[in-house]
């Protein structure tokens, strides 16, 4: 007898969200549970009823994996569906109104406490999957998404997997955030997890301009493949302060016996990370500015023309709220090359820096 | 099953796994610390909450507690924040893992001879007692827990 019974679900359509790797992402509505996130698979999309059978057996494993992995900083599964001509198949979850933390780095404004505390739950998350026995193998920007109040979950389970051989499964995900050890031998483990939640945090505090800018400084190499690769060599913004920089340094070394052992030792020293002003930072192609409210003024500091381009200098100063009655409080000294200026612009920031 | 023995201070928690062997030993699984977050000391309980509540969830067959000292101590800051992160690590604790706590001067009482300090500075009774993974000078207190926790 065929137990199967071909039930409506009562989804009402809004709008898409984004496209992943092997379908697309839409807002629905749910009478049960709200707005929720659907991906969707198309059998037109896929070259073969073979290709079709494993895209939809792959789903099905991404729904099994999230089902499995219940938490608060990992994006909840609510149902399977698919519908009954079989031409579609539907993965149901929580939605997160806050979108991903990619829509935080690409408006290049960046909040230190909003990226530790973004972070900080990812790593949360990631050392949950962890110790479950999983892997994520995709971390990065876009698959942090981000709930209304602030929380962050990890998404995108398209690539977890428990298949594991000797800790080891092998690689998917963007070139960036991969481990090196991962481009080279094209095998996954805990560590490479690691570097690519380390990478995201350099991502995350310094937006998407600053990350992926060419030229003096830069984050990003090209290798032998073309792939961008992190430089061990990182050029922060000037206003993180040296301990943030040791731990976000300690997450992405390249080697994996100098980098942080575990996702367990990187929560913690995540949480060790000092408390910061919380300057709001925000960096377009020829200038950087930063902006700090004190009791009844604003503290703002501008970078011009930054790293190496002709005009290149800085100030700071401070105004009423109404933007009136502005006090010089540093200037940049006439002559002096990009890093001498960018010397000085740690140094002001570090004099600011919250005394512990 | 594992058995997990904690010290709280009040800004870090000291957890030290270990198996407690037939002789009476104790082997070491995992030894680490998990610090608060510095800044908002409210927000830092709950996501402490959250590390704790993961950390427990699989494989304890219990926890040992050093207890909050009272008596002639007096109640300065640290002692009343370490207190407050004690509870916060015992509402962490799943339900179905029992919870023992222990205070010092009855460990001092009841294991050996000595003071419970002065076995903390022994690196021979440390070497004779614990094996397994590698153990911080810094976590002997909660490892000594585990062993005066033995039936």
């Amino acid at each position: 007898m065929d137990a199967t019974f071909n039930y409506v679900a009562s989804l009402t359509l809004l709008e898409p969200i984004g496209e992943g790797v092997f379908g697309e992402v839409h807002r629905y509505s749910d009478p049960v549970h709200g707005d929720v996130a659907v991906k969707r698979f198309f059998r037109s999309k896929f070259g073969s009823e073979e290709a079709w059978v494993e895209a939809c057996a792959a789903a099905l494993k991404e729904a099994r994996n999230l089902k499995a992995l219940e938490h608060d900083n990992v994006v909840k599964f609510h149902q399977v569906l698919r519908t009954p001509d079989a031409d579609e198949f539907l993965i149901v979850m929580e939605y997160c109104e806050g979108k991903s933390a990619r829509q935080l780095t690409g408006a290049n404004v960046v909040s230190l406490p909003r990226a530790k505390a973004i972070i900080r739950d990812t790593a949360i998350g990631l050392n949950y999957i962890h110790g479950n026995g999983y892997l994520h193998r995709d971390i990065k920007p876009d698959n942090i998404l981000l709930k209304a109040d602030g929380r962050a979950k990890l998404g995108d389970f398209g690539f977890v997997t428990d298949d594991l051989q000797f800790g080891f499964a092998t690689p998917y995900g963007t070139a960036m955030y991969w481990a090196p050890e991962v481009l080279a031998e094209q095998a996954c483990s805990e560590l490479s997890d690691v570097y690519s939640l380390g990478v995201s945090f350099l991502n995350l505090v310094s937006g998407d301009q600053w990350f992926l800018r060419d030229g003096k400084g830069c984050l990003l190499a090209e290798g032998d493949n073309g792939d961008p690769y992190l430089k061990p060599k990182m050029l922060f913004l000037p206003h993180v302060p040296p301990a943030w920089r040791n731990t976000i340094a300690k997450l992405c070394r390249r080697e994996t016996m100098n980098r942080c052992q575990s996702l367990g030792a990187a929560v913690n020293s995540i949480a060790r990370l000092p408390a910061v002003e919380p300057w709001i930072c925000t960096i377009e192609e020829e200038v950087i500015r930063w902006e700090l409210v004190k009791g009844t003024r604003r503290v703002r500091v501008e970078w011009q023309s930054y790293l190496g381009r002709p005009g290149e200098h800085w100030s700071a100063w401070s105004e009423d709220m109404s933007g009136k009655g502005r006090r010089t409080i540093a200037v940049s000294h006439r002559g002096d090359k990009w890093k001498a200026i960018y010397t000085a612009l740690q140094s002001f920031f570090a004099s600011r820096a919250v005394k512990a | 099953m594992s058995v997990i023995a904690v010290v709280v201070v009040s800004e870090k928690i000291v957890l030290a796994e270990g198996t407690i062997n037939a002789d009476q030993t104790v082997t070491i699984i995992k030894d680490e610390t998990f610090d608060l977050e510095k800044g908002d000391r409210k927000l830092a309980y709950v996501v402490m909450h959250k590390r704790i509540a993961d950390r427990l969830m699989q494989g304890i067959e219990s926890v040992v507690l050093k207890a909050s000292a009272g008596g002639r101590n007096p109640a300065t800051t640290a002692v009343l924040h370490a207190a407050e992160l004690r509870g916060v690590f015992l509402a962490a604790v799943p339900n179905h893992v029992p919870v023992r706590q222990l205070q010092k001067n009855h460990l001092s009482r009841n294991f050996g001879s000595r003071k419970v300090d002065e076995y903390l500075k022994d690196d021979v009774f440390f070497d004779e007692n614990f094996d397994g993974a590698d153990l911080r000078k810094g976590s002997r207190e909660a490892a000594f827990l585990l062993l005066s926790a033995t039936p």
